[in-house]
């Protein structure tokens, strides 16, 4: 399983590793002030998120298999994706943040956040690719963003880049479907 | 396998077990010693004081009376100190400690080698006893039987100190000399020598067994079975391969016919160069073409070979993997004799246990999860069941009851488990009033039950125990859990009872838990899997037939009236009209369904369509959905499609309270005038005649049947059909010569023949074209929708 694992994922991790050197390298000319993160960028309607790649177990492309939808799930479970043999549900944060903008079909990409307790992957429309942050550079909060997002969201760099918190969406009970 | 095996079997697990409790009782004895605060001290207590009960549970089960009274006396000191009866002191623990070792090591020892720590043992239990009787006061005796081991060694002695637990001992072995080597010198260390050691096991004996943990076990099954979507998507490639195959011969035809064409104008080549280098280079593309043909035409033959063998390999080694996690219930049999004698003593009555299919196997989970429910079930039997000796001969029935308890394996995957009594039966209006005492049910309600719906109540929880709470069966699991933990299981758990003759359970499990049939069905357009197990069978169904009672719609199925509900609705997906209506075959004039059910309750699920069965592999949906209501799991299809696996017992109670809509209603109406699209099939065998009877009429078609080549023709020149689907080999006239006595019909002609065969040449299949035949289907590679597709398409 984990040579399956390891095969698969392999490509997209060789891609996000050199990324990561890459970063690293122009970070490295700077002086590092404070704790820095590594996050992996991905789009998600018209606003670029991120989290960090702690949790993230690989990142599964969708190609042209949909998720299979679960009657009766809540509407942000996108369905159930087979990853290598293994079932994984999907979520679409758009619909978990009430995002009014919900343009599916273009999402190309399941990052797959993977805890102890817990397993599931996000849609994103696409990746970005990975980068580092200071956390110095992290604002708190933004007031434009709308409040049901505020918890899960870690803060805002300087351009953008919407920080998720990957522990609080891994530890949320709404996460957990059992009906 | 004979009682002896058993015996062993049991001890092993028992060995198993004993040694995580005890591991858990020195760790928490050792702790308890050195902790002070009171709130730690009393949860460890708890955990010591279960500990000592449950492996005294288990040493009863497997007849280790030694063990057993040692944990029984520990048991009680820890009950004593836990409330605050008797203090802790350190020739108390020394003493706890010790008779811990003492019975690892005596679990340990091989049985031959017993006898010697028997004996300590049951001194130690003496001493146990001693700080027990003395409470608070020091305990005099505490050192006492430490000093007792060494000498019950040279001989035993029957004097006072040794006497309290001498009536535990069931035979007098330990009379017997015992080897010196074996025990420890006199000491008066509360730790004699060979508490901690291991016991020294004879060096000979190597093991034919190897303990595995579960885990490990359960990791390699896993791996196993996920070798079936291999072995399916392989399938699945050589069938697009062999397709590629066929265009290919194709372009080959082409080729060739264009090349005779070429040979006519090839003298002009002569006169230009530029015109001669073409076909030089036509020539070495046919000469390619060729070439490639042979060549994939060998390579699919190999894929074909290493296919069939991979399948068969990973086939045989599902099946080894799976004997590897079968257990025979005899394991689950053997404590049950004990415990009926132990029951019906306590409750004064006199009971025979029968027990048989003891040798069936099923798959160690299923068996760990049958055992409360039975266990259970059999308690219930006695305590409720079973009259008393008096009542009986009042009854003019034999003064003992009788239990029967058997195993049968009707089929290879299923086990059935039949429990009955010979008591008094369940009292139906009683259990009727309890559930109108509970709030289980109105009034109304219970006016209108049948007794098979009143009888049903007793699944209800809080019903069963209320009846029937009493010392032995009260504190036990309810009804409710009982048929949960079956159902989990993906049994089924029937009940029946005749008031004064008794009362009889019946339970059905799959013997192994992994791979089931499912079969594929669709609803609103998404695919979806159904137990075969579950469905009893699936029918086409006349809308006109459909009637209304109520709010419910029932149709009448082999006379009785089942509710009918549409699977879709079942699952809230939306589906404007009726399922039929959206897929291709917008002549159908019926509707398809399956008949599910569980237990004795059934229902009627209106379906799009049914695609084809197959062994399915149960995998969870992950870590986020814990539990989703009508889906148990989901399978990967050999394509490497996900598709949920449908929970029937889940659909039959969502589908109570619901009804057709009445979209669907009107949609009936105007679906009633439809015609029925006629189809011949001709096929000499009967059983591949049924299969595509059944699969064509459940897909809506009216169907004929010849049995031959000449019945055939005969039944197509009498009658009008849509299409004709025939099978190649056949006595009389075969599928090709019918094909074309067809095609030389005057009238009919024109009509499209289907061939079906086995035989996968080329030279048929072109002999198939040749002959006029609309499409030639290959066995191997058929699977239902395939023909259902290729039908559709010609009609």
């Amino acid at each position: 399983m984990n040579e399956e694992k390891q095969a698969a994922g392999g490509i997209a991790e060789k891609i996000l590793k050199t990324r990561a050197d890459q970063l690293a390298r122009t970070n490295h000319s700077q002086k590092p002030r404070g704790k820095q993160i590594t996050v992996l960028e991905f789009r998600l309607a018209h606003e670029i998120y991120a989290i960090e790649l702690t949790h993230i177990r690989t990142v599964h492309p969708l190609k042209e298999k949909k998720p299979t939808h679960i009657p009766g799930t809540p509407g942000f479970i996108k369905g159930i994706i087979n990853l290598r043999g293994e079932i994984i549900s999907v979520v679409d944060l758009k619909h978990f943040f009430n995002l009014l903008d919900q343009d599916s079909g273009h999402s190309s990409q399941v990052i797959i956040l993977s805890s102890k307790d817990m397993e599931f992957g996000i849609l994103s429309d696409a990746i970005h690719g990975v980068t580092e942050f200071q956390t110095a550079d992290i604002h708190d909060s933004l007031p434009t963003l709308a409040g049901v997002q505020l918890e899960y969201i870690k803060g805002v760099t300087a351009n953008g880049v919407v920080i998720l918190d990957d522990e609080k969406l891994l530890n949320d009970k709404k996460m957990i479907i059992s009906l | 396998m004979n009682h002896e095996d058993i015996q062993k079997q049991l001890r092993e697990a028992f060995k198993i077990e004993a040694e995580e409790r005890i591991a858990s009782m020195f760790a928490n004895l050792t702790e308890l010693e050195k902790c002070t605060d009171p709130d730690n001290r009393s949860r460890m207590l708890e955990i010591v004081y279960r500990e000592a009960h449950s492996l005294k549970g288990a040493a009863r089960s497997v007849n280790i009376l030694a063990v057993e009274s040692a944990c029984q006396e520990m048991e009680e000191l820890f009950s004593l100190l836990k409330n605050g009866k008797i203090d802790f002191t350190p020739d108390l623990f020394d003493t706890l400690h010790h008779a811990v070792g003492m019975v690892e090591t005596y679990i340990a020892t091989p049985d031959s080698d017993q006898h010697s720590i028997k004996t300590a043992i049951d001194a130690l239990t003496g001493t146990l006893s001693g700080f027990k009787d003395t409470r608070s006061s020091k305990p005099q005796s505490a050192p006492q039987p430490m000093n007792e081991l060494p000498h019950k060694n040279d001989e035993f002695q029957p004097a006072a100190p040794t006497k309290t637990f001498v009536k535990n001992l069931s035979t007098p072995d330990f009379i017997r000399p015992q080897p010196s080597e074996e025990r420890p010198a006199g000491s008066k260390s509360n730790t004699p020598p060979f508490m901690r050691k291991p016991h020294p096991m004879p060096s000979n004996r190597l093991s034919d067994t190897v303990r595995i943990s579960t885990a490990k076990l359960d990791a390699l099954l896993l791996k196993a079975e996920e070798l079936i979507t291999v072995k399916q998507t392989l399938n699945q490639h050589l069938t697009e391969i062999k397709e590629t195959l066929h265009n290919f011969r194709h372009w080959k035809k082409i080729s060739e016919k264009s090349k005779k064409g070429l040979r006519e104008i090839s003298h002009l080549a002569q006169a230009s160069p530029k015109l001669n280098r073409f076909f030089q280079l036509y020539d070495f593309n046919h000469t390619q073409i060729e070439e490639t043909n042979t060549r994939m035409n060998d390579l699919t033959k190999s894929m074909e070979h290493s296919s069939r063998s991979l399948g068969a390999m990973v086939d045989d080694l599902l099946e080894e993997m799976k004997k590897t996690s079968l257990l025979p219930f005899s394991t689950l049999f053997s404590p049950l004799p004990r415990m009926i004698r132990d029951i019906s003593r306590e409750t004064g009555k006199e009971i025979e246990l029968e027990m048989t299919g003891g040798d069936v196997e099923i798959d160690k989970r299923i068996l760990e999860g049958l055992k409360d429910p039975l266990i259970h079930l059999i308690r219930n039997a006695v305590d409720h069941g079973i009259e008393s000796p008096d009542e009986r001969t009042r009854c003019k029935k034999s003064p003992w009851g009788t239990i029967r308890l058997s195993v049968v394996q009707p089929e290879s995957n299923k086990v059935a488990i039949e429990l009955s009594d010979d008591g008094k039966g369940i009292d139906i209006a009683a259990v009727k009033n309890k559930a109108l005492e509970a709030g289980c049910i109105s009034p109304q309600v219970a006016a209108g039950l049948s007794e098979a719906e009143t009888l049903a109540l007793i699944w209800l929880s809080g019903i069963s125990t209320s009846t029937m709470i009493t010392e032995i069966s009260g504190r036990g699991l309810g009804m409710a859990i009982v048929q949960e933990h079956v159902e989990n299981l993906n049994g089924l758990i029937s009940i029946s009872t005749a008031p004064g003759r008794g009362t009889t359970f019946k339970i059905e499990m799959p013997v192994s838990l992994a791979t089931f049939r499912g079969m594929i069905v669709s609803a609103a357009g998404q695919e979806f899997i159904l137990p075969v197990a579950h469905v009893e069978h699936t029918l086409r169904i006349r809308p006109d037939t459909i009637k209304t009672a109520g709010n419910k719609s029932i149709i009448p199925i082999n006379g009785q009236a089942v509710s009918l509900v549409n699977l879709a609705d079942i699952l809230g997906l939306p589906q404007p009209s009726l399922p039929a209506t959206q897929g291709n075959r917008r002549d159908n004039a019926t509707l398809s369904a399956a008949v599910l059910g569980s237990g004795k309750k059934r229902i009627a699920c209106i379906i799009d369509s049914i695609a084809s069965e197959q062994d399915v592999l149960v995998k969870n949906l992950g870590k986020q959905l814990k539990r989703i209501p009508n889906i148990s799991g989901a399978t990967i299809l050999g394509n490497g499609k996900v598709v949920p696996i449908l929970n029937v017992n889940d659909i039959i109670a969502s589908a109570a309270g619901k009804s057709l809509p009445a979209v669907m209603a009107e949609a009936i109406e105007t679906f009633k005038n439809k015609v029925k699209k006629s189809v011949l099939i001709v096929e000499d065998s009967f059983t591949s005649r049924t299969l595509l009877k059944n699969i064509l009429e459940a897909s809506g078609y009216l169907i004929t049947t010849a049995i031959d080549g000449e019945d055939g023709y005969h039944q197509f020149s009498s009658k009008s059909f849509d299409a004709v689907i025939s099978d190649v080999e056949m006595p009389k006239l075969n599928g090709f010569e019918l094909t074309r006595k067809i095609r030389e019909h005057e009238t009919l002609g024109a009509i499209p023949v289907i061939l079906i065969t086995s035989l996968d040449s080329r030279e048929d299949k072109e002999k198939g074209m040749d002959v006029g035949a609309d499409a030639y289907i290959v066995k191997s590679s058929f699977d239902q929708s395939n023909l259902l597709e290729v039908l559709e398409r010609l009609i």
